[in-house]
Formats: structure tokens, sequence, C-alpha cells
């Protein structure tokens, strides 16, 4: 019972938050604020932006697993301590929590999750992406679409052959898909808007690998 | 003759009940059309794998079996490379759009992966032609895969540890490739849609 009251919550929370945002400028938002976190220097912002970005994902209604979340965190710590790098904090038999280490795996740990969250946060289903791309990339997600309607078809028991099926019959029906999606090929009047989520967008991904 | 022309000899009872018409070559003017739709097609199979994937239990958070890669592997012997890649870009743009982690480390990796993984099977399917299975594809895909994340992984979140983390890794990428392989391997000599779908597109690849 607490749990379908839970669910029912969650779902009122996604709804306000989605009539409260456009998607467009809130995956801006989302983008600005990750490249605000990769720039952040030392634990504490981070720190931040990642309880900042947990309150939005929490409130945005999207699914999320406090006990995944901890796990990632607690493994990329491990991870970071296994290699001991400045001075020794405490031992516990052969196992030795170095402070640079500890630091650095806590800095990658918050940085990785707040990341999600942000994206979580930020990233609507309904998002259009602009020009050529974009309008095949809504030709994906309208048969996608049409794929979920048929999931009911699909049964354990005879999994390949329900599959096989419902591949037939989608697969005719995107002709028609096709030729609708010719017609919506049309230009973005938020232009400005899109080059700069662009950017933004490949300035997270430079800034991830390191590139500035 | 490719595999998927083989299969189309071999599959003599067709699943669906309803007659399987029988297509012919595609004409040139319809060839880039025909691309689009399969890729946009095999790209909305992608999102449904991977949203059934995203359903199912993960006993550790990182591992993962990758079913939305079976589109990728079927599109090495339909797909010319131009449209593959694309597919393999809209894969990994949808997944982080509709899971929400587009701005994220994950998002990086499943990039990384995925073109890696493409590219993989591609080489090997043009080296060793049909000499190798769809089984020995979807591995080599895997382990490539893998191998890449575990270096961004190295990069980007668990510094020099990461080479603790290698033989694990490659191990799963042996085991889910050997499972997703035997799975699309099944499927192919099966279906009736791939057999219909391989006889248009089939003598079209780059």
């Amino acid at each position: 019972m607490d749990k379908a009251a839970a669910e029912t919550r969650r779902l009122a929370r996604r709804d306000s938050w989605e009539s409260a945002f456009s998607p467009g400028p809130l995956a801006l938002a989302g983008a600005a604020l990750s490249l605000t976190l990769l720039f952040l220097p030392g634990l504490s912002g981070r720190l931040f932006i990642f309880a900042f970005a947990a309150l939005c994902a929490w409130a945005c209604g999207r699914r999320l697993s406090v006990a995944t979340t901890a796990i990632v965190m607690a493994g990329i710590v491990g991870a970071n301590l296994l290699v001991p790098l400045g001075r020794v904090l405490v031992k516990f038999g052969p196992i030795i929590i170095t402070e640079t280490a500890l630091l650095e795996g806590l800095e990658k740990a918050v940085s990785f999750e707040a990341l999600v969250l942000l994206s979580k946060a930020s990233l609507s289903p309904a998002l259009r992406i602009p020009g050529k791309l974009g309008s095949f990339f809504s030709e994906a997600l309208r048969t996608y679409e049409r794929v979920l309607e048929h999931k009911l078809s699909i049964h354990a028991t005879t999994f390949f052959r329900d599959i096989d099926a419902v591949l037939i019959s989608v697969y005719d029906e995107t002709e028609t898909i096709g030729s609708v999606a010719a017609v919506s090929r049309q230009g973005s009047k938020n232009k400005l808007l899109w080059a700069v989520a662009c950017v933004g967008l490949l300035a997270v991904f430079l800034s991830a690998i390191g590139w500035f | 003759m490719s595999k998927v022309m083989q299969r189309k000899d071999r599959c003599s009872m067709p699943l669906s009940d309803e007659p399987q018409p029988v297509n012919p070559p595609l004409n040139p003017p319809n060839e880039q059309a025909s691309h689009r739709r399969l890729t946009a097609f095999l790209a909305a199979m992608a999102f449904f794998l991977s949203t059934v994937e995203y359903m199912l239990p993960r006993p550790i958070p990182f591992m993962r079996l990758g079913l939305a890669n079976i589109p990728i592997l079927f599109a090495v012997d339909l797909l010319p490379l131009p449209w593959y890649l694309l597919l393999a870009l809209v894969k990994v743009l949808g997944m982080s759009v509709l899971t929400g982690s587009l701005f994220s480390y994950i998002a990086l990796f499943s990039l990384a992966g995925t073109m890696t993984s493409a590219l993989a099977m591609r080489l090997v399917r043009r080296v060793a032609r049909h000499r190798v299975s769809l089984i020995g594809l979807c591995v080599a895909g895997a382990v490539s895969s893998n191998l890449v994340q575990v270096l961004l992984a190295r990069l980007l979140v668990f510094g020099q540890s990461a080479r603790y983390m290698l033989p694990a890794f490659l191990g799963l990428g042996l085991v889910s490739g050997l499972a997703l392989g035997f799975a699309a391997q099944r499927f192919s000599t099966r279906s009736a849609w791939l057999a219909r779908v391989g006889g248009q597109h089939g003598q079209s690849r780059s």
C-alpha cells in the first residue's frame, strides 16, 4: 500500500516538474550546471552541487535508487584507495587509507553521481534535437513508441517468435512514419538556443576527457 | 552471398501465419530512403531492448548484458558504413536521453564503448568475411568495448586501480558477448523479418 502511495507521489512530482519546465531550456540548464561542476576545484563545491542535483532528481520524479548510488560511490572511493597516495590516515590490517587517495576518490565519486543526477533531472524524453540528426532521432523515437505499443504481445515462453511478429508488424507501419517524418523536417525557431546547447554539450565532453 | 541471404533459404518455416512477401533488391533511387528507414527501425529496436534491460535487475551496478547492441550486430550485414555508424551514434544518444544520463560520464563511456564495438565488429566482418559467426562478432565487439571503457575509467574515475578491474571486465565482456551472440545467432536463423530485410539490404552493404 505504501509502495503504491509512494509511486503515486512520484508520478505527481514528475507531472509537476514536466509542466513547470520546457525540455529545451531545462537541458541547457543541466548542461551549464554539469560544466560548472566539472570546472569546480575541490570537494565542497561539488558536494553542494551534488546535494542540489539530488534534490532536483527527486523533485523531477525519475526513478532513483539510493542503494545503487551508494554502492557506485563506495566502489569508486574503494578503487581509488587501492593505490596508496599521500599521508596515511588509518590502517586496518593490510588496508591502508591515505589522505590524497581518499580525497581524490570522494571527488570523483561525488562528481560521477552528481552528473548522473543532473542528467536525470534535466533530460526529458520529450526533448527534441534540432537539425537532420534531430529529425532522424524523432523518427526512431516514433518507431520506438510503436514497438512499445506491442510490448504486451511478447511472452517469455515464445520470446523469439513474438519479437519476430512484432518486428514484421511494426516494420510495415514504418513506411507511413517515414512519410510523416519528411513533413515534420522543418527548421527550429530556437536555433541560437540550440547552438548554445550544442556548444555546452561539446564543452562537457571535452572537459570530461581532459582536453581543457 | 551474405549470411543473411543464406539464412533466407534456411528459414523454411515462417514464424508468422501471414504469407511472407518476397522483396526484390532495391532500386538505387529508393536505396537511401530504405537505409534511413531501416536505420531508424534498428535504432528503435535498440531503444526497446535498452528499456527491457533497464528493467532487469543487475547484480552489480556496472554490469550489463548489452541487449541494445543486438541491432548493431545485425546491422553489420545490413547497412552501409555511414548508416551503420549513424545507428551506433543514435543508439547512444537515444539511450542517454531516455535514461537521463547524457551529461554524465555514463554517456561518454557508452559512446566510446558502442563506437569501438561497432567498428571492431565491422572490421572483423571485413577481414574474416563469413568465416566468423555472429557469436564471434559479438565477442569481438563486447571485449573491445569493455577494454576501451576500462581505459576511460582509468582516465576519469578509478585512476591506476583500473588495472585490477581489467581481467574481470574482459571476462565479463567474453561472457556477455557469448550469451548475446548465441541469442542473436539463434534469432537470426529463425527470424522471418531478418530474412526479409536481409533480402532487401544484404546486397547493398559497403
